[in-house]
């Protein structure tokens, strides 16, 4: 169903800001040296990317439980593939 | 490079399940050397390269003074000297870029040898089967982003692994008198010659902003293709000011989609994006899917309204098209362990 442009900005406005929490996270738990605002909501998390490692994985997946009560498994990698991927895994967590 | 050798499905089911080839006819190379060539690249290169050891690879956007991207590089540490690698469809105006940028060094040498070596690569989740016959240490341990000089055929070789497609991928920077004759052995090895089109499907699949077709026109600043993480903060690099000031205008943002199934024809670039009756955004670039089984692609759609997840139709036709996350798919070398 097509979203009209009332229902397209108000999703669009709850989705940017819970991308922006987790880009915030992303830098205030990883101690990253990048403005959070400078993550693109595509950009890849590990490799090309932020380049994160695997110890920054169990980083993020502690930071992320605590923060938004969502748990992130072994199972979860194709939810760390990029920023918007690991915010559908918390959005679908919380729905 | 060309286009196609075979079919696209053909060359699209190599690269996504067994190993391609494919031939960087055209690739910019440039050398940089000299006290000088770490400054020299961290001004002419959005990404500071002074963490780079040997043996270590990394990508740069290369910018315009207005900060639009001439295209993006990949620089390879050698230890005593730095090579640069541009996309071939970048390649003439970037090493012009490069060399003329040179002159406001003086301790730096910056070389074009684009005429000494060609490019060649396999890329697929079975290329580091065939990349491993060039080493003489365990695959496993060239690192994503590294590279490695080894000796083929009485010459030297820089292996490097890299690629567009999220599948393995190593490149051979082979000097240009043996590679026709590295080809040959690659074909030999397995690997199946690939073209510009279905090359263009992968690294669509998995979000590598191709910079030859993703644009709406003119050229493009990293916002609009989303690379702005490729900008290093306090990195003084030519087009800074520029992305300042645009950073501070309203701007349309870069999404994914995937189209209705019911899609027959690709839209072309530019075709509009609607929320209701409401024009929102255009599309940037659009491929076929042959793995997801539709049309899918990049638009830019205003600030408003853009995020994953969102419902909007395209113009005309009125297909519906949802936005995603990237990337579309998983590559098929994820799950595979190297070895």
């Amino acid at each position: 169903m097509v979203m009209t442009l009332d229902e397209a900005t108000r999703r669009a406005t709850a989705r940017q800001d819970l991308c922006s929490q987790v880009k915030q996270l992303l830098v205030d738990r990883l101690s990253l040296d990048v403005d959070p605002q400078a993550i693109g909501d595509d950009q890849p998390l590990f490799g090309r990317g932020l380049e994160l490692d695997s110890i920054d994985t169990l980083e993020l997946a502690m930071a992320v439980e605590d923060t938004f009560g969502v748990t992130v498994t072994d199972d979860d990698t194709q939810s760390l593939l990029s920023l918007n991927r690991l915010v559908d895994h918390i959005e679908g967590a919380r729905a | 490079m060309k286009t196609s050798y075979t079919t696209t499905d053909e060359e699209y089911s190599a690269l996504r399940h067994h190993v391609g080839l494919i031939g960087y006819d055209g690739a910019g190379l440039v050398t940089v050397s000299g006290p000088q060539a770490t400054a020299y690249l961290g001004r002419v290169g959005t990404r500071s390269v002074d963490f780079l050891l040997e043996g270590q690879s990394t990508s740069s956007l290369l910018l315009r003074e207005d900060g639009t991207i001439i295209a993006e590089a990949i620089v390879h540490c050698r230890g005593t000297d730095y090579l640069v690698e541009i996309w071939p469809a970048q390649a003439a105006e970037a090493v012009a870029h490069l060399l003329a940028a040179a002159t406001a060094f003086a301790e730096v040498t910056v070389e074009d040898a684009g005429a000494q070596y060609a490019v060649l690569a396999v890329e697929g989740p079975s290329s580091f089967q065939i990349a491993q016959k060039y080493l003489d240490f365990p695959i496993a341990s060239l690192a994503y982003r590294s590279c490695a000089a080894v000796e083929w055929g009485g010459g030297t070789v820089t292996l490097s692994r890299t690629g567009i497609t999220g599948e393995y991928g190593y490149k051979f920077i082979v000097p240009s008198g043996d590679a026709s004759r590295l080809r040959a052995e690659l074909l030999e090895l397995g690997a199946v010659e690939c073209g510009k089109d279905a090359l263009d499907i992968c690294r669509m699949e998995v979000r590598f902003a191709n910079l030859e077709r993703e644009h709406t026109g003119g050229p493009v600043t990293p916002f609009d293709v989303g690379l702005q993480w490729m900008l290093d903060a306090g990195q003084d690099f030519a087009g800074l000011d520029a992305l300042e000031e645009s950073r501070r205008q309203p701007r349309r943002s870069p999404v994914c989609w995937v189209a209705d199934a019911a899609l027959e024809t690709a839209p072309p670039q530019g075709t509009a994006i609607e929320a209701g009756d409401a024009e929102v955004g255009v599309v940037t670039h659009c491929v076929w899917s042959p793995t997801l089984d539709r049309f899918i692609g990049t638009a830019v759609v205003d600030g408003g309204v853009a995020a994953s997840g969102q419902d909007f139709r395209l113009a005309g036709g009125g297909t519906a098209v949802r936005t995603i996350s990237a990337p579309f798919l998983t590559a098929t070398s994820l799950g595979l362990p190297l070895g």
